[in-house]
């Protein structure tokens, strides 16, 4: 049951990139920021909820990576290491008060996903809202597992590297968001409030 | 190592724009290469062990005591031995991953080495008897003191070389990276020392371990921030 997933093939390009270019290949950078630098300003901004120190952190990000090339160990993984750069970089940011943690989620993932399917607009919405503010409240180890891996598209011992956990811990995270946000929806079709 | 862009970028930059000043500025600042990484990390690595065994003979060193038999010091000094390589393997934890071990590994490295150096002496108490030096008059004060001169020069020079290796953890890596100069340090705290009391070995073998790990803590925590600003 080994379903391959297109970031797989992705992640696995990007590892190869990094590896030319701790090796001393100066052209894999473009394809390493190619790569990364969408999916982690998606990230940032989600936990910024602020454009510029987005993309402060996204660069902050990519200049890390290259400073510590030489470090890169053979057959890393290069995508769980960016993203746990770009959190430490939030982390510090809110440490140090410039941010504000990202209480709120970004909704759209989530709304795109629902209006699809939903029977009205305004269902969907309301359904929305509701998930988002139970992401909001989930313990922030749990929603952070979540956010990876639903909406940045991390595998699972992607997003266990990045959070510097093990798979299984993720897996009991993901499944406690999961069912969480699974209560909002059945209450939502058995027409009770959340 | 810091050739880090300094001007704040403008709200209205694209991708593209990004991607050219990051070029530009990764051109302005090469960094070294795995290659120049593995000479810097050898010459490290060599220093902090020419400093470990180096002031461990400037203070004399081990002298044979009749009265520990060889068995006795193998045996036990093989306990410290594996003590120390289990916290060796708790800093690098899995050589494919760039962010370091998971924390519940580095959690049980500092928490289980110094417990498993105090249960392999109280075992090697129960095993040569006749070894045994309860030492009640001395308090460890100076197996404290001599761990922890032995231990701080190597730990601040090791935590400089990984400062910002762990960015998942890095209170933690600093733990555990002075947990295993405290354990290393902790074989020639046993070669030397012939007091296996439990309350000599508690504070003057197995506080600097402690002590260390706080230190590796403090620093990898002080020295962990990635942006310049």
């Amino acid at each position: 049951m080994s379903s391959e997933r297109p970031e797989d093939d992705s992640s696995r390009s990007l590892d190869e990139a990094m590896a030319r270019y701790a090796d001393g290949d100066d052209e894999a950078f473009a394809s390493l920021y190619d790569g990364l630098a969408p999916r982690l300003l998606r990230y940032l901004q989600r936990h910024t909820q602020n454009s510029a120190q987005a993309k402060d952190h996204l660069q902050q990000t990519l200049l890390h990576i290259h400073r510590a090339r030489g470090s890169f160990r053979r057959g890393a993984a290069v995508v769980p290491w960016a993203f746990a750069i770009a959190r430490r970089l939030v982390l510090d940011g809110v440490r140090r008060g410039k941010l504000e943690p990202s209480l709120s989620p970004d909704a759209r993932p989530v709304e795109e996903e629902l209006q699809h399917s939903a029977d009205s607009e305004y269902a969907a919405k309301q359904l929305a809202g509701r998930m988002v503010e139970t992401l909001a409240r989930l313990p922030e180890n749990q929603r952070v597992a979540f956010e990876l891996i639903r909406q940045d598209g991390l595998s699972l011992s992607e997003a266990a590297a990045a959070l510097g956990t093990t798979v299984t811990a993720v897996k009991l995270r993901l499944h406690r968001a999961s069912v969480a946000l699974r209560a909002v929806t059945d209450s939502s079709n058995d027409g009770e409030p959340a | 190592m810091s050739g880090s862009v300094q001007t704040p970028l403008q709200t209205s930059t694209t991708l593209e724009e990004l991607k050219t000043q990051l070029l530009a500025e990764v051109r302005r600042s090469p960094a070294p290469t795995r290659r120049g990484h593995q000479l810097r990390e050898a010459v490290v690595l060599f220093a902090v062990l020419a400093m470990y065994l180096g002031s461990y003979l400037l203070v004399g060193g081990y002298h044979a005591q009749s009265d520990r038999p060889t068995s006795f010091m193998v045996v036990t000094t093989l306990g410290f031995l594996l003590a120390t390589l289990a916290a060796i393997w708790g800093v690098f934890g899995d050589r494919k991953s760039m962010t370091g071990p998971p924390l519940s590994w580095m959690i049980a490295v500092v928490v289980g080495v110094p417990l498993m150096q105090l249960g392999w002496v109280a075992l090697g108490n129960e095993l040569f008897p006749h070894s045994h030096r309860a030492c009640t008059g001395r308090v460890g004060n100076v197996c404290l003191d001599f761990s922890l001169t032995l231990g701080s020069m190597p730990l601040l020079m090791l935590a400089a070389w990984r400062r910002r290796a762990n960015v998942v953890h890095p209170g933690w890596a600093g733990a555990t990276l002075g947990t295993a100069v405290g354990a290393a340090v902790g074989i020639l705290i046993h070669l030397s020392c012939e007091c296996t009391g439990l309350m000599h070995v508690l504070r003057g073998h197995i506080l600097p371990v402690v002590l260390l790990a706080a230190f590796g803590a403090f620093a990898g925590l002080r020295m962990r921030r990635l942006s310049p600003n």
